[in-house]
């Protein structure tokens, strides 16, 4: 049986390209972080992947929202974004209790990563 | 007025990057090497002009700290081998030895190598040679580009002087590489210059190691 990934992404072409890349998992693409919390309601995930850059509420808004609820707290997060952060933000507090596995800057990181990326995330999760 | 101009270039550059990534995928996934290089490249100009707007208009903080040029040198070359071999070129490193750290942003300074490099890259014939020199001068750690087979100066500037202490300008063409190479600069508190050994920039050994 296939692992359920959500995967929130915005621009088409590259949800597109991400499904073809992972073709062995279950995907489901919503394009707003909203659209991304009714389907977490819906559908339990092994793993979500989101782009930051979102129309409105931003993926930083649906990661605090996604991580107030008690059920989808061991959820892995891949962060697949074009918004750069700095050393500064991904070394501070309030992003570890974010407890985003794994974050990917798009325009330096290959779809290969991405790939290596989820599945390293779901071994851990399934060795647990 | 210039706050619409940079509120618009910060969104211009961001809302270009989407697109240059999607391209970049797809020559991935169809195994278009020479369509993802170009898309790549255009996506590092992209990064290093936002780069010098955030941290010019405070968005982002400077964080000094002491850098091996050479390493830096290094990994920027490794990030240009593509574009390079692309074009049957490639590059030479002259890296003198036991030069010292200089006090940098290593984000700012990987921004003006990447750029000057990315620049020099555009006005390259095939099967050129870049060669990239670091060494210690009496200023500082010089950092510079040349190459035998190029006409990289006609090409990026109207007007060349051959006075290492006078920064070079005047651009000629599109070169967006070069402006951001040279606006990185002045964050780092030098300038672009040119000598004998090419076209690039000097910068001051690290303070905090002097003392030790």
């Amino acid at each position: 049986m296939k692992q359920n990934i959500l995967l929130i992404e915005p621009q088409q072409i590259i949800a597109s390209n991400i499904e073809q890349t992972l073709q062995n998992f279950s995907i489901t693409t919503v394009p707003t972080a909203s659209s991304g919390i009714r389907a977490s309601s819906e559908t339990a995930f092994d793993l979500v992947i989101i782009e930051l850059s979102l129309g409105g509420h931003s993926g930083l808004e649906f990661l605090y929202e996604f991580r107030s609820y008690a059920d989808w707290q061991g959820i892995p997060i891949v962060v697949f974004s074009t918004v750069k952060l700095p050393e500064t933000v991904l070394h501070s507090r309030s992003w570890k209790a974010l407890r985003v596995a794994e974050y990917l800057y798009k325009p330096t990181a290959t779809l290969a990563d991405l790939k290596l990326a989820v599945e390293k995330q779901l071994s851990v999760l399934q060795k647990t | 007025m210039a706050d619409s101009q940079d509120q618009l270039l910060a969104l211009l550059g961001e809302e270009l990057k989407q697109p240059l990534v999607a391209i970049a995928q797809l020559a991935e996934l169809q195994s278009s090497d020479d369509i993802g290089i170009q898309a790549k490249r255009a996506l590092r100009t992209i990064d290093n002009v936002l780069l010098y707007k955030r941290v010019s208009s405070g968005q982002i903080q400077m964080a000094l700290e002491p850098i091996h040029v050479g390493s830096a040198i290094q990994e920027v070359q490794h990030r240009m081998k593509p574009l390079l071999m692309q074009q049957g070129c490639r590059t030479e490193l002259y890296i003198s030895s036991g030069l010292r750290p200089v006090d940098v942003d290593k984000r700012l300074l990987l921004g003006v190598v990447e750029s000057l490099w990315q620049a020099f890259a555009s006005a390259l014939p095939q099967k050129a040679v870049l060669q990239c020199h670091a060494k210690k001068t009496k200023n500082g750690i010089r950092v510079s580009l040349s190459s035998t087979s190029t006409t990289f100066e006609t090409v990026h500037f109207k007007k060349v002087n051959n006075d290492s202490s006078q920064p070079l300008a005047a651009f000629a063409g599109p070169s967006a590489d070069m402006l951001a190479a040279q606006q990185l600069c002045t964050l780092l508190g030098a300038q672009i210059t040119k000598t004998s050994r090419g076209i690039g920039v000097t910068l001051t050994p690290s303070k905090q190691l002097q003392m030790v």
